[in-house]
This record gives C-alpha cells, structure tokens and sequence, in this order.
C-alpha cells in the first residue's frame, strides 16, 4: 500500500546573514495511513520545522514530499493552501480559536474556506463536536470554554474536513494532567476511528501514547521505532501506569466531570505496576511544568 | 458547467462570509470604527450638502431663466471696443426703427420681434404724481413675446401702432398707485404731460426674482410709434425664436440681416450684439457645473484624506490580528481570501462611513431650505451625488484598505502563528 506520506532527502536551509542553517538536514520517511506517530526531539532539532513541512505551511529547500500520492514539495502558496485545507488538521499548543466566535464557527472555519465545504457546512461542524464530546458546548465562545475544551474545539476543527492527516503541535503543553489525558484520550478515540495522527512533542507520557516515535537531532531523524521499543519510554512505562491509576482514583470523586471518552489508555493496563511509594515520587507533574517555548528549528 | 457555478457560488459565501465578518469587526470596535469613519461621514456629508446647495441655486436660477423665456433674443447697438468704430458716436451706432423692417422674410427662425424703447418719465392722475415712472414703448408682438397677463381690457393692437395712437396699459400696482377704478379702461393718464387712454391692466409680475426690479411695476406700456415720435431714443428689440434650440440660428440670421441693413462691410465688426437667452443659460450651466466639480473636488481630497485614516487603521488591524490571518491560512484560506476579507472590511468601515455622511448631507440640506431669505429652497441632493458619494468612498476603502489587505495575504503563515 502507498504510504500517506512519503518524505525523500528532504532539506531545509535557512539562511541567518552569510550562515546556512540545516534545519532539516535529508529526512527520509514514510508514514501509513491510521500510524499514530510521535515526533520529539530538543529545542532545535529540526521537529517544528518537520511539522511545517509535513503541514503545507512551509516548502523544503529540496527534496520530495508525497502526500496521498501527490507531490507537494513543489507547490505554490494558493495549492498548498487548498492541500491544507483538504487534507490536514493542525491542533496548536495554544488553541488558536477565534475569540468572538462560537465554538461552531470555530469548528466551520475550514469548511468556510473549502471549495464544496459552504453547504451542509453546519452539520459537519456539529458532528465533529459530538466526535470530541462538546455536543452541549456548541455555542459557547471561547472565553465560556476551559483549556482542554477549547482544545477539544481545536481537535474538531481539525478533523472536520475529514482530513488525511491530523498534525497536533504540543497539544498539551498549555494543559494540566488531567485535561492533558482527556485530550491525548480523544487522540486514540481518533485514532480508533482510523484517524492518521502526528503528534509533535516533548514529553515523553505525550509520546507514549503514539504507536511509533520519531526522535529528531539536528535536522536528522536519529530513531523511528515503534513506541514499545523506545528505549526512554519503555523504561518509563510503569510512571505512566500509576500516574493515570491515580488520576483514576481522583476522577472517582467527582464523577460528574467524567467525559464519556476518557478510557483506559492501551498501555496503563499492561500490568507492569509497581509499588504506589516509588511512583508517586517520580511522578512527572506534567501540567506545571513550564510548557517550553518551541522555537523555530 | 458545474464547476464554474459550484466555484462561483463559493465566491458568493466568500463574500458573504467576509461581509458578516467585517460587519461583526466594525460592530466589536465600535468607538474606533467610529473615529475611524469620521473623515469620511465629514467628506460625504459636506460633499452632498454642497451639491445639494449647488443644486438648488441652479435650479432656482434656471427656473428664472426660463419664466424669462429660454428663446428670447435681445438685439442691442453696441459699440466695438476696437477698430475704426470704437470712436464713432452713439447716435451713428443705434438702431433705428427702419433698420428692422423686412426681418420677417429674412429671418425664418425668427416668430415675432418687437422694438423696444423705455424711458423715465412722471405718470400722473387723479393728482397723484409719480416721479419715478417708466414707459415701456412697445408693438403688439410683445404680446406673444412675454407672458403678460391683461386682466382687464385688451391688448395692443396693430392699429394703435400703425395711427401712433396715445393709448396705454397699465400695471395693476400702478393703477393702485394712481387710485384709478378697478376698471380705470377709458380713463386717461398723463405721461410727460400727454394725455393717454388706458385700454387695458396688465396683471402684476410676481414680486422679487433676480431679472425684476422692483420699479418695473411702476411701467406704464405705450405703442412703440407713439414713443417714438414722442422721443427717438435708444431703442432695442426682443424677438422669441421658434423654439429655444432655434435660437442661435435666429442669432445668425439676425446678425446677417442687420449687417446688411447697416450697410457693415465684411471687414467691419458688428455695432450691434444680439444676446440669446439660451445661451445665458447654458454659461450658467457650465459654469455651475464647473462650480459643482470644484467643490466634489475638494471634497474629494477631504475623503481622500479619511482614506488615510481608513488605511491606517486597517494596518493596526492586520497587525493585531496576525495569528488570526495565521490560523485562517493554516486551515486554507487562500491568500486572494485573506484579503478578500481585509478588503471588505476596508470598503464596509468606508460605506457605513458615506451612510452616516449621506445623513449627516440630508440634515444640512434641511437646515439650508429653512435658511430664510436664501434662496435654498429647492436644494436637495441628487441621485447621481448619492451614488457619487457612495462610489467614493468606496472606492477609498479599494485604494486605502488594498494595501493593509496585500500585506495581510502576504503574510507567512507560520511567522503568523508565531506573533504574539
């Protein structure tokens, strides 16, 4: 089968005065329709430019780039825009919902833009926020919204031109614990449903959820494996376990903020559990840490 | 088939789409659209305002013109201002009664003439004497020249010119003035010492206008004969052409005729000049329609001036809306979209701009008809200046918001999304 994305020796320099900065330095890859895929990799390691790419919101130096068979690496702005349109969700780290506008609008936006989108765009837009459990939400702005459902919005929005791929960029970085694993459980939702998925992220209980992780240095693809042969987060599987058994346990006491999708995680019931003292320690709080500023690659 | 129409209609959703937006942006920043369309509700209101006065004057203006008859022409002896003429005297120079005879067969655009003289003179009767009187020496033909109606009596006839007879008409004021009977035919008055019979009362010319002054009501009319014989003064003649597009041609046989009867060589100027009506009246046009250009001009630069501001304010909002644009093209707005809608917005903040000026033009244009003693009263603002003012500034918002709008399509959207 043909993968979704095929990426082949792709390259892009930025010029900084008489410097070449490789940010992306012949990336090969290719994707599969339905993979999860996660993406990690420093400040600088050429992941946000990859995301760019990988988006149609940027154009390698050089190189080609597949997207359901067509080429895009050689597009101009009004094609890439239309591919855009057609084929990609991005979900940002800080929602980037329009502000005066409902949650339904929100959603709409794409559709507003595409060219057999105008009729019935309504009705997309209502399905897609059912899909992400906001079906009660509709018309609330963003400012009636909490993070993790204007995240959701987002999430919607995403997927509401039925998109071949959907690209979430730190999708969590601006969220709790417990909002973070609402989102990342709407992901596998997605990604049940047969939703291809890119995550581009720093953290590691992020990454766990993909099905394979891509590792980045210096505009080169250092690792692809799949995500139960990670070194890293293999050797940290069993935090994950117990951080979600314990949100778990606090969920239990206040029921009513129990979205319908929030379910186990695949792996948080792989039976590796260790002993509550050691875990609580190493806990990771996730939400706290300052989400850190992705700076162009 | 499909397609174009498919594509078309979404073109239609775009703009529809960028029209609400627009609206929704203008509504949300109320105060500064506000300030911000200042300049142009000033420019419209004022540009329709001036029109309108425009309007009004030509009309009333024209309206004068015409109660004076578009077709008329006036023949009056006048010295050249040059050559071997400009010396000769007045009395070389005038018209005589003779010169005239024969224009019937000679001048066909012509349909009456009738010569013309008027003097000071005292009217007198039932001991009342009035000092300031004038006589208006005329033919019958200045019957069908002016509209003036006899409400009582007759007009003149051929045969009072013919016999020179001392019969006269008279205004309805003056008869008041002199207490004559309502019906003062058969009774006399003395002009310059002659007795004359009144064999008929003009009714009043309306009083004011710009072509009357207010001592043409004390005019008593006699038969141009009996004027002449009693004083052979200056005398013109008015003719009416058949219609007022007639007149010039009636200018040029005229002028052809009385050439000749002066027995003027080819080399000399006219000693006559020959003014139509018409001709008055398309000067006034021209020339209040040069006016009308001057003051859309000028307004034109005051709205242009509001389009600075437009301009300016688009760019603050671009600048400020730079991870919106971002947003709307990482889910793929096309650039001509973006700004489709920046441009909308340019264009509505500049319309709703001209409305309130429209509002603002009406409200002068009241207050300038209640002006008393201006004549505005027939002021008000044309279609064509609605359409003018809404054109304009429309067509601000194009030019002053195209540059903020190129700027917005042109933006990365990545170095968008990353603005804060």
């Amino acid at each position: 089968m043909r993968p979704t994305i095929r990426l082949r020796n792709i390259r892009k320099i930025y010029k900084v005065g008489v410097e070449r900065i490789h940010a992306l330095d012949g990336v090969e890859l290719d994707i599969s329709a339905n993979e999860y895929v996660a993406i990690m990799g420093a400040s600088g390691s050429g992941k946000s430019t990859m995301m760019n790419i990988l988006g149609c919101l940027d154009r390698p130096t050089s190189g080609r780039y597949e997207l359901d068979g067509q080429v895009v690496s050689k597009m101009g702005a009004s094609a890439l825009a239309k591919i855009r349109n057609e084929r990609i969700g991005f979900v940002f780290q800080s929602f980037e919902l329009l502000n005066r506008q409902s949650a339904l609008r929100n959603t709409e936006l794409p559709l507003i833009y595409a060219q057999s989108g105008w009729f019935g765009r309504r009705r997309k837009a209502r399905a897609a926020l059912e899909r992400v459990g906001l079906g009660d939400r509709m018309h609330h702005r963003p400012n009636q919204l909490s993070g993790g459902e204007k995240q959701r919005v987002a999430i919607a929005r995403a997927v509401v031109n039925d998109s071949s791929i959907l690209l979430a960029d730190e999708p969590t970085g601006n969220l709790d614990s417990k909002t973070t694993r609402e989102i990342l459980d709407i992901f596998d939702q997605l990604h049940q449903e047969g939703q291809t998925i890119i995550i581009v992220t720093h953290e590691d209980h992020v990454a766990r959820h993909a099905s394979r992780v891509i590792r980045m240095r210096d505009g080169k693809i250092v690792s692809d494996l799949p995500t139960e042969d990670d070194p890293i987060i293999s050797s940290m599987a069993h935090e994950f376990t117990d951080m979600h058994q314990g949100e778990r346990d606090h969920d239990r006491e206040a029921p009513e903020d129990q979205s319908s999708f929030v379910r186990l995680p695949k792996r948080a019931v792989d039976g590796r559990h260790t002993d509550g003292a050691t875990s609580e320690v190493n806990v990771d709080p996730v939400g706290l840490i300052d989400p850190r500023e992705v700076s162009p690659s | 088939m499909m397609i174009v129409f498919r594509s078309s209609l979404s073109l239609l959703a775009l703009v529809y789409q960028s029209v609400i937006l627009a609206l929704s942006q203008v509504w949300s920043n109320k105060a500064r659209a506000f300030l911000t369309m200042l300049g142009i509700m000033i420019g419209v209101g004022a540009v329709t305002a001036v029109i309108a006065a425009l309007t009004g004057m030509k009309s009333y203006v024209l309206n004068e013109f015409e109660s004076f008859g578009a077709n008329k022409l006036y023949i009056i002896p006048d010295r050249p201002e040059t050559g071997p003429m400009s010396n000769v005297s007045w009395r070389q120079i005038r018209i005589t009664p003779e010169q005239l005879n024969g224009w019937e067969t000679q001048c066909p655009s012509i349909s009456a003439l009738t010569r013309y003289q008027d003097f000071g003179a005292s009217v007198q009767a039932n001991g009342i004497n009035i000092d300031d009187g004038r006589v208006s020496a005329i033919e019958p033909a200045w019957h069908d020249i002016e509209n003036r109606k006899i409400t009582i009596g007759r007009k003149f006839i051929d045969l009072d010119q013919i016999d020179a007879r001392q019969v006269c008409l008279i205004s309805e004021r003056l008869r008041d003035k002199l207490r004559l009977d309502r019906d003062c035919t058969g009774e006399s008055v003395l002009i310059n010492d002659r007795r004359f019979i009144v064999v008929g009362v003009l009714e009043d010319q309306p009083e004011g206008g710009m072509m009357r002054d207010s001592s043409s009501q004390n005019v008593v009319f006699i038969p141009f004969s009996t004027g002449w014989r009693i004083q052979e003064g200056f005398m013109y003649a008015i003719a009416t052409a058949k219609s007022p597009e007639a007149a010039d041609d009636a200018r040029a046989e005229m002028t052809v005729f009385l050439r000749r009867k002066r027995s003027l060589k080819p080399q000399d100027p006219n000693t006559f000049r020959i003014e139509v009506m018409q001709r008055f009246i398309e000067q006034f046009k021209s020339m209040s329609s040069v006016l009308t250009s001057i003051a859309v001009g000028i307004v034109a630069v005051s709205l242009l001036v509001g389009g600075v501001g437009i301009m300016n304010i688009m760019l603050v909002s671009v600048s400020e809306r730079t991870r919106e644009i971002g947003l709307r093209k990482a889910v793929g707005a096309l650039p001509s979209a973006v700004m489709l809608q920046f441009l909308v917005e340019a264009v509505m903040l500049c319309c709703i701009g001209g409305l309130f000026g429209l509002v603002i033009g009406q409200a002068l244009t009241i207050a300038l008809q209640n002006i008393p003693g201006v004549n505005f009263s027939q002021a008000y603002i044309p279609t064509w200046a609605v359409i003018l003012a809404f054109g304009f500034s429309g067509s601000v918002g194009v030019l002053f918001g195209m540059f903020p709008a190129i700027k917005a399509a042109l933006l990365d959207p990545i170095e968008a999304l990353r603005h804060d």
